[in-house]
Formats: structure tokens, C-alpha cells, sequence
């Protein structure tokens, strides 16, 4: 009895182990190419309800299931069609778009202008998603394939805008029917439909055949949620993941020389920066300010805290958005920093108090700089704060300087530099520099409100280089994107936003 | 028993009662503001104003207790602050996840535990004992977030024999799945045990019924099985119980490394995105849980020993023999 026991033990043992080999080895079959794509990312869907959920784990998976009318080209920033097949400019407060004909929900309706209506309507109403769309005055309904779009005042970026996945188009009868019906069960006209959610573990998404550009080259996809990014890695490493999106900085090495996978790495959208706050003396004095940025030495910050990674930065916008022009990051150099100071007034320097949340690598990063401040006379006290605090704190111009990070997450310069230079938006809507300068209103308006590429563009590098000179913050650097994927992922496009579209990617067998 | 287990059910209505009172005041005392942790730093004022109003943050704090109270009353656990989906589901249904873990943990520390337990007590003081002492020592101070990563560094990418993460599909491929979390959580649980079962043994093999037993001429086997062990259980029965009513709870570290959805996960979660409503469900969840698994401890120790029996049921019984 007792060995006939020890044997069924054994056997369980054995068939636990080697089961999930007999499943992998199943999975081959008669095409060259795999039928399911599994990524690992770090943090669960909130919401799959385009207009409430508007993490990048999130819309990583919504972004598959809705379209917006217009869409941004991964690789060359160039706004093109989707559910629009094409658009005017009618004059500079209004643009008409044009449906494709044909489009279909993934329940099988027609996708038709109400649903543009309401699904904007919708989003402006949204708290969540609101300051994406909240430009637009009205969307009126000309028939069924043609909207148009009327802004409360000239706005250059409506296009960008548009193109974020939080202006998603989501099917009006459905979500009418029960408005909280997307936050589980969405229902898209992208090119994956929505199949499962095991919240905590996993999505499941399978390719939408009807779709305008054609079915997606992989029929199923599943995100994977693993929040510990080492176990991201080792799962790539076994084959378990296709694809991991944000690897570890320690772990990048390892994965650049695994034979068996790939890394992509880019500049992201998001720029780390200090705010001086200019309401507060010695960071009303603009020689004080220069002095700072000229004592960080931010090559070091990317090398050594960020392990490498990144990229130092010369303005708050990222290369990768539209109207950044490279003013060159600032010359590290003390000694001009010292003599700066005490033209300023502070040959011995002085004492004050920088801010930042309680990210690990933001405070070290703070840590760093509180060293290089140090060597000019600068006595800095880092206060460590929770976000909500912090948030509120700075907002209220209660700081001698925080350490701040803002994404670009329209890739246009008016998102970034509207609400973090302009007069009219200081303390909780960005400004926390509290800037107020005529010259600096004027071009960052200008920028908003024309529609001329070629205007906003200059108008954009005279704003970059007008704030350098005022020096009302100091760009730190421009974190990287990253993911690791197997060699044998094709046509895997990363997007600096870290909304990777995943329509075009196959993995061979 | 009846009334006994009955007044045990009553006396969790404070308990409850209290835990909800902390955990809420805690959670809405400490900085930060729900609102601005789910919109994030780029949203407007107006926003975060709407936000507040939308979550019910704008009306005093005792208001919303008592408003949380009155929807407890009635079964209501709220909705999520992060995703606006009912509490009590999304508990619900991490529960089976955390309880199949928690269990699978449970064994793995009664097998390793209990047989070594008894090993190191009946050879008291020799190489066997010391080394599994200083095991067991290791494997308290182990710990999990490393151990997690070691086994999975070993059987998934060096050895290739189970998956490093999530949970499989199937029976097969759960159960798989379920080897190296299990093992984790069942090797800290396991040292406890060891060191539980040891002293227990220890004290019982000593008594004198046990030299008894073994006068009486009765295999060591029955001496050590039905006379130690069954006698040393009850020490052993109650740090198991309360080793068991933690994991239940939700064992966040290794739900995190190993990406298993259970209530551990979504309690952190929960918790960095200050989402009050599903902290205080959880930890209600746990709770309850926590007394229950207590109570059936309790109940189990009567079945262990008829003394403690006696005293739930016993005495009315021999009064009514008196009597008769």
C-alpha cells in the first residue's frame, strides 16, 4: 500500500513537471508564425473604459480595442487617418471630418458620426480625460459620415489631441444602454476585441477580422501582468513572454546579451525637471537660477543613478515631440556657476529645501544633485514627501524648488508648455514655477492657436530658447522606454508614449 | 458548543466594528489625496475638484464613515475609487486564488515541518537536530521576495521545470504553476512549524505516561504517533491556524513576485493607490477570515483533547449525571 502510494506520488510529481512541456510542444502547427502573442507588463488595467482609464498599463491594451478618428504614426510623429478617413480645416476653429464608410463595431454596428458625437461629448465629461478634448466647443453632427468639430478658440494641436487614445470613439447604443458597461466588457471598432479579464493576472484579446486595415497579424493577444520586473525579465528569458515592456535597468545588460533576445530602448515622452519657484527669493533672481543648471552635471545623473539610461535634457519637452528644437543641454561647470551666484548676490550661497515624492529614483536623483549643489556653497535639504502632498504642497507655492516629471502625452509642445509656462496655469494645472512672463504668453499662445505648421514651429524654438535664457526650470533628464523582446518577434514598433501597437507584430515558431 | 461557537460569531461584530474604524480613519488621515493619485499630476484643478466630489471626499470625514457604515449594513462594500467596479467582487473573486495558495502553503510546511519537528525533538541535541534547527533558523529569516526570485532563477530558467510566474490554465498547468509560490510560502511557515513541533515533542516526551507507553511494550512507532504527537498537537494546531489565517489574507510578497492575482496583490495595490473602499474591504475580508480560521482552531482543540471538550459541554453533563 505504501509503495503503491510513494508510486502515485512520484507519477503526480512527474506529470505536474512535464505536463507544461506536452502543452508547448502541442501548440506548433501548421504555420510558420505563432497564434498568440504574450506580453508582460507591469500593472494591471484599471479601467478598460477608454475615458476613465488613462494609465499607460491601461491604454497599452486599450489602444487595441478603440480607435480615435486620427492617429499618430509611431515612427514619424505624422498625424494620419483611422476612423477619419480624411479631414479640412474649415476655418481656425473648425474641422470636418469624414468617416470611413463601413466601419464596424467589433458587435457588428455600424460605426457612424453619433457615435463621434457621443463618444467626444462623453469624453469632455470625463474627469479623467476631459483635459485631453476639453478644447473642443461643439461636435455637431452634419450625416452620418461627416462631423464637425468646433473649437472654443484657435487651437494648432486639435489634431494631437484627437489622435491620444483617451478620445477614443466608443459605440453610442451600447454604452447608452449601461454606461458602465466599458469598464469590463468594452466594445471597440480597433483591431483586437476584448475576450477575458482575470483582473490581476491577465487580458485576452483576439483579432477583430473585420477590421478597416485588415485582420491583425497574430490572432491572439495576452497581457500578463507581472509587477516584479525581475520576474518580467526571467519569463522572458524561459519563453513564457514574447514581449516585456519596461525591463529593469538592471536587468538591460543581461537581456543585450541573451542571443535569444532583442532589446528596444528610446527616448520616452517624459522629462524630469526642477521648478523654481520664482515667487520665493533667491529663485527670483534669474542668475541664482542659471547658476543651478549650470552646476548639475547631468551626464553623471544618466550615467550613474539611471545606470545609463536616458538621455540629459535641454528643454521639459522630449525629442520625440513636435516642436522641440534642441537648445543644448547646459555646460556643467561649477566655477561659471560660482561666479554666477555671486553676481547674484551669493558669493557664499545659501540654504533652501528641495521637493520631490517618495520614488526611489527620483529621490536619489535628488540626492545627486544635492551633492553637486553643494559644491557651489548651495546647502540643499531634500524633503521627501508622499505624492498627494506633494502635489498639493507645490501647487499652493509652499516650495523653494521641486523635482517634478511631465509626460508629453499628446506628443505636441502645446500640451507640455501651455500648462507648465503660461501665466494663466499656475500652481495645480502645472505652473509651478510660477512663471509670469509677457513674452513667453505670447509665443506659447501663438503656438496654441495657429494652424500653421511652420508658425508654431518658430514660434516653439523662440519660446525654447526665451526659456532657457529665464532659466525657471532645470531639465534634468529624458527617462528611457524600454522593452525586451524574443529574437524571434517581427515587426515590433516601440512608441516613445508606451502605447505599443501590436497589430503588426508576429512571432515565428 | 453550540452557544459557545455562537458567542464567538457575536463577538466579531466589534471586532469588525473596530477594524473598519481604524483602517478608515488611518487611510483618510494619512497625506494624500485619493483624487489626485488616480488623475495624476497633469489634471486640472476643476478635475481634481470633480474627482473629490465624484468619490463623496468632499463631505466631512465622519459623514462618510457613517455613510460607509449604513452601505456595510447592507451588504454594500462600495465601489473601487481606482476602478469603479463593486468591492466585494473584485474580493470575491481574488479570494479562491489566495485560499488555494494559502492552503497549498499549509502543506508544504506540515509536511516538511511536522516530520522534521519530530526528528530533531526524538534525537534531541544531535547533528540531525542541530543542523535542522539552524535550517529552520535560515528559513524564518528567508526572505520571500529573494527565496521567490532563487527558485525561480533555478527550476524555471536554469532547470526549465516549472513556470516562473502567474497561474496556469487547467489542473495541469494550475498545479504548476502552483509548485514554486507554495514552496516559498510554505518554507517560512515550515520553520515555524519545526521549531513549534519541536519544543512541543520535547515537553511531552518527557512526561511519564509516555514511559508508560513504552513500558506497556508498544512499538515506538504507536508511542510517537498516538501518545507524542497527539498530545504535543496542541501548541503546533494553533501556530498553524494562525500561520494559516495570515495567508488567507493574502500573502503579498509572494503574490507579487509570482504575479498570483489574490487579495495579497490587490491589498498593495489597493493601498499605493490610496483606494479606501477596497482597502477596507480587503482587510474586512481578512477579518472575518482571520476569526474564522481562530474559531475553528478552537473547535479543533476540543477534538484534540476531551479536557478542553469537557469545558465546553462537559460540566452540564455530570451535573445532570448528579442529579440523576
Amino acid at each position: 500500500m505504501k509503495k503503491m502510494l510513494t508510486l502515485l506520488l512520484v507519477l503526480l510529481c512527474s506529470t505536474v513537471l512535464f505536463a507544461g512541456g506536452a502543452t508547448e510542444s502541442t501548440k506548433s502547427a501548421v504555420t510558420g508564425y505563432k497564434d498568440t502573442i504574450t506580453i508582460g507588463q507591469g500593472a494591471d488595467v484599471t479601467s478598460f473604459d477608454p475615458h476613465i482609464g488613462k494609465e499607460t498599463p491601461a491604454v497599452a491594451v486599450t489602444n487595441h480595442i478603440f480607435d480615435t478618428l486620427v492617429d499618430t504614426d509611431p515612427v514619424t510623429g505624422d498625424i494620419v487617418p483611422q476612423i477619419a478617413e480624411k479631414w479640412e480645416v474649415v476655418s481656425p476653429v473648425s474641422y470636418r471630418f469624414f468617416i470611413r464608410k463601413g466601419l464596424t463595431f467589433h458587435n457588428g454596428e455600424e460605426l457612424k458620426a453619433d457615435d463621434v458625437k457621443f463618444s467626444l461629448d462623453r469624453a469632455i465629461a470625463s474627469a479623467s480625460v476631459s483635459y485631453i478634448v476639453d478644447f473642443i466647443k461643439e461636435v455637431k453632427i452634419e450625416d452620418d459620415y461627416t462631423v464637425l468639430v468646433t473649437t472654443k478658440a484657435p487651437y494648432g494641436p486639435t489634431l494631437s489631441n484627437l489622435a491620444v487614445p483617451f478620445a477614443a470613439i466608443v459605440p453610442k447604443d451600447y454604452v447608452s444602454a449601461n454606461p458602465d458597461i466599458l469598464k469590463t466588457k468594452p466594445i471597440g471598432s480597433g483591431p483586437y476585441k476584448f475576450v477575458s479579464w482575470a483582473q490581476s493576472d491577465n487580458a485576452r484579446l483576439e483579432a477583430f477580422d473585420a477590421y478597416y486595415k485588415g485582420a491583425p497579424q497574430t490572432k491572439n493577444l495576452v497581457v500578463k501582468v507581472i509587477p516584479e520586473a525581475a520576474q518580467r525579465t526571467i519569463a522572458l528569458e524561459t519563453g513564457e513572454l514574447d514581449i516585456s515592456y519596461d525591463i529593469l535597468v538592471s536587468d538591460l545588460k543581461r537581456v543585450k546579451e541573451n542571443k535569444n533576445l532583442q532589446l528596444f530602448e528610446a527616448p520616452s515622452l517624459t522629462c524630469f525637471y526642477i521648478s523654481f519657484n520664482m515667487r520665493k527669493a533667491p529663485f527670483d533672481n534669474q542668475k541664482v537660477r542659471q547658476a543651478i543648471n549650470m552646476a548639475i552635471d547631468r551626464q553623471l545623473l544618466v550615467d550613474t543613478v539611471n545606470s545609463g539610461t536616458g538621455a540629459p535634457a535641454d528643454e521639459i519637452i522630449a525629442p520625440a515631440v513636435f516642436g522641440y528644437y534642441s537648445t543644448g543641454v547646459w555646460e556643467y561647470s561649477p566655477a561659471k556657476a560660482k561666479a554666477l551666484l555671486a553676481e547674484a548676490g551669493y558669493p557664499n550661497g545659501f540654504e533652501c529645501t528641495l521637493w520631490v515624492n517618495n520614488n526611489q529614483t527620483r529621490v536619489e536623483m535628488c540626492q545627486a544633485i544635492q551633492e553637486m549643489l553643494r559644491e557651489i556653497g548651495i546647502t540643499v535639504k531634500v524633503e521627501v514627501m508622499e505624492f498627494g502632498t506633494f502635489i498639493s504642497r507645490s501647487t499652493a507655492g509652499e516650495h523653494d524648488m521641486g523635482y517634478f516629471g511631465w509626460v508629453t502625452s499628446t506628443k505636441d509642445a502645446d500640451y507640455t508648455y501651455y500648462s507648465l509656462e503660461h501665466s494663466s496655469q499656475q500652481g495645480a494645472p502645472g505652473n509651478r514655477s510660477f512663471i509670469a512672463d509677457a513674452e513667453v504668453d505670447r509665443l506659447v499662445m501663438l503656438g496654441k492657436t495657429s494652424a500653421d505648421l511652420a508658425v508654431r514651429v518658430q514660434a516653439y524654438k523662440d519660446l525654447a530658447l526665451t526659456l532657457k535664457k529665464i532659466a525657471n526650470n532645470a531639465p534634468i533628464i529624458y527617462t528611457a522606454i524600454t522593452a525586451g523582446a524574443n529574437k524571434k518577434v517581427e515587426g515590433f514598433i516601440l512608441d516613445p508614449i508606451g502605447y505599443h501597437r501590436l497589430e503588426t507584430v508576429k512571432v515565428s515558431k | 458548543m453550540g452557544k459557545y461557537i455562537l458567542r464567538r460569531l457575536v463577538m466579531m461584530i466589534p471586532v469588525l466594528f473596530g477594524v473598519t474604524f481604524i483602517v478608515f480613519f488611518i487611510m483618510s488621515l494619512t497625506p494624500g489625496d485619493p483624487a489626485a493619485i488616480i488623475l495624476g499630476d497633469q489634471a486640472s484643478g476643476e478635475a481634481l475638484a470633480l474627482k473629490r466630489i465624484e468619490l463623496g471626499l468632499d463631505k466631512p470625514l465622519l459623514v462618510r464613515y457613517a455613510t460607509y457604515m449604513g452601505n456595510l449594513l447592507r451588504g454594500d462594500l462600495g465601489l473601487s475609487y481606482r476602478n469603479q467596479i463593486p468591492v466585494a467582487g473584485q474580493v470575491w473573486d481574488k479570494f479562491p486564488n489566495t485560499a488555494m495558495l494559502a492552503v497549498a502553503g499549509i502543506i508544504v510546511a506540515l509536511i516538511i515541518g511536522i516530520p522534521v519537528g519530530i526528528l530533531s525533538a526524538k534525537k534531541q541535541y544531535t547533528f540531525m537536530d542541530n543542523s535542522s534547527m539552524v535550517l529552520s533558523l535560515v528559513g524564518v529569516s528567508m526572505p520571500n521576495f529573494w527565496l521567490g526570485l532563487l527558485l525561480s532563477l533555478l527550476f524555471a530558467l536554469k532547470l526549465g521545470w516549472l513556470p516562473s510566474q502567474g497561474m496556469g490554465q487547467g489542473f495541469f498547468p494550475l498545479l504548476r504553476s502552483l509548485v514554486l509560490p507554495a514552496l516559498t510560502l510554505g518554507t517560512g511557515v515550515a520553520a515555524t512549524v519545526v521549531r513549534m513541533t519541536r519544543s512541543s515533542m520535547l515537553e511531552v516526551i518527557r512526561q511519564d505516561y509516555i514511559a508508560t507507553a513504552r513500558a506497556k511494550g508498544i512499538t515506538e512507532k504507536q508511542v510517537t504517533n498516538k501518545h507524542m504527537l497527539k498530545n504535543a498537537l496542541i501548541p503546533i494546531v494553533t501556530a498553524v491556524g494562525l500561520q494559516f489565517g495570515h495567508l488567507l489574507g493574502g500573502a503579498m510578497l509572494t503574490e507579487t513576485i509570482f504575479s498570483w492575482p489574490g487579495l495579497g496583490r490587490l491589498m498593495v495595490d489597493s493601498i499605493t493607490s490610496k483606494d479606501i473602499p477596497m482597502v477596507l474591504g480587503s482587510v474586512i475580508f481578512m477579518a472575518v477570515m482571520f476569526s474564522f480560521v481562530n474559531l475553528l482552531v478552537d473547535i479543533l482543540y476540543a477534538f484534540l483533547d476531551p479536557r478542553i471538550k469537557s469545558q465546553y459541554g462537559g460540566p452540564a453533563k455530570r451535573r445532570k449525571g448528579v442529579v440523576a
